[in-house]
């Protein structure tokens, strides 16, 4: 666990630019992910060739609506770096950096997704550009989001990619994940990180961790209270379920 | 014990970064927080009367630190004066780790009516120990 955490701490440390590449963009986006607060990041979604980084950064705003739970804590960005997800096509892999209790860090790695998109006929204007609509339904979570063909690169923000073209705008039906794109811009620039000697988990481990975080709150919790208190789970959400 | 419920809300804000004004405001002024305010609501609801309180302060510590008796003294219902006077306690927890959300309560009974508000703070700060 603790080597986990180390070794993703070093990403950006090691990271290096490349010089410049044909192609490569910066895409910013606005991120609201309403779990429980209404977090709002401002994420890059740094795309190469061979490879994309989306990071989320820490959030830039929070807000609160009128709900019953008395305590919010934020517990998902410890550092600098938060939670990111990286993308080599070459090798057929997705990292994913989320932060756990404690902060501890866990590196998920996954091949990339193959998400069963369904395109339709609708299209609207995302600024400058001509975008249709497409939705998908991945890890309990169902997608509707609009993608442009006029920027040919099959990326997207967080896991959502392999369209043929950048998607600018996704949300799920919840509502509880919005993202909507503010710039794009050419980089020349891209990050690419250097993962000697890491040992991420498989996603079988990483769903294990995300279960175990009730439990574990639960523990933290009650090692901290009188004997005479209870505590009890609930409710839990997370952006993406593997049962 | 007395059938009286107790509700804390607290916000408080944990952010180190710059502030952003959020896109959008609710009516409650207390729901509405900025990053770096602090605010503390307790409801009280006994069979005859309901009782809102709410309080902001400027800082953390400032709420940590807040004069106990201003809310004694606030408190009208007249099931908490009575000598054996008994309350749970419950606090509310949503804990935010990054793409995972948790809601949690905790819970303490047989609290005197006296030690309602130290109580609630007691329990507030334990489980900021515990969880951050």
């Amino acid at each position: 666990m603790r080597s986990v955490y180390k070794i993703c701490s070093l990403f950006l440390c090691v990271s290096a630019p490349l010089g410049a590449q044909h192609g490569q963009l910066k895409v910013t986006y606005d991120f609201f992910l309403s779990l429980a607060a209404t977090e709002q990041y401002v994420p890059e979604l740094l795309v190469g060739s061979e490879s994309s980084l989306f990071l989320w950064g820490v959030p830039v705003a929070s807000n609160r609506e009128v709900s019953e739970d008395d305590l919010y804590i934020d517990l998902g960005a410890n550092d600098t770096i938060g939670n990111f997800t990286y993308t080599d096509k070459v090798k057929d892999s997705m990292f994913t950096r989320s932060p756990f209790l404690r902060e501890t860090y866990f590196c998920l790695r996954e091949s990339i997704p193959q998400l069963p998109w369904k395109i339709s006929s609708e299209t609207k204007k995302v600024g400058p550009y001509n975008c249709e609509r497409a939705s998908v339904t991945f890890r309990g979570r169902e997608y509707q989001v609009w993608f442009t063909r006029e920027v040919p690169v099959n990326s997207g923000p967080w896991k959502l990619q392999g369209l043929p073209g950048l998607i600018l705008e996704a949300a799920d039906t919840t509502g509880e994940i919005r993202f909507r794109v503010k710039s794009i811009t050419a980089l020349d620039t891209v990050f690419i990180p250097d993962f000697n000697g890491t040992t991420p988990v498989s996603t079988d481990e990483f769903a294990n961790h995300q279960r175990s975080i009730s439990k574990e709150l639960t523990r933290l919790m009650m090692s901290k209270l009188p004997r005479d208190a209870t505590v009890s789970i609930t409710g839990q959400k997370s952006m993406e379920y593997f049962d | 014990m007395k059938n009286i419920l107790i509700i804390l809300v607290l916000f408080t804000g944990f952010s180190m970064n710059a502030y952003t004004p959020p896109l959008w405001e609710p009516e409650n002024s207390c729901l509405s927080r900025e990053a770096d305010s602090h605010c503390m609501v307790i409801t009280i609801v006994s069979e005859s009367v309901r009782q809102d309180l709410e309080f902001r302060f400027a800082s953390e510590e400032e709420l940590l630190k807040f004069d106990l008796t201003e809310v004694q003294n606030a408190l009208i219902a007249p099931d908490l004066a009575a000598e054996d006077c008994k309350v749970s306690v419950t606090v509310k927890v949503s804990v935010g780790i990054g793409a995972n959300y948790v809601q949690a309560s905790a819970t303490i009974s047989g609290v005197s009516c006296s030690a309602v508000v130290s109580t609630i703070q007691r329990l507030r700060q334990d489980l900021m120990d515990a969880i951050k």
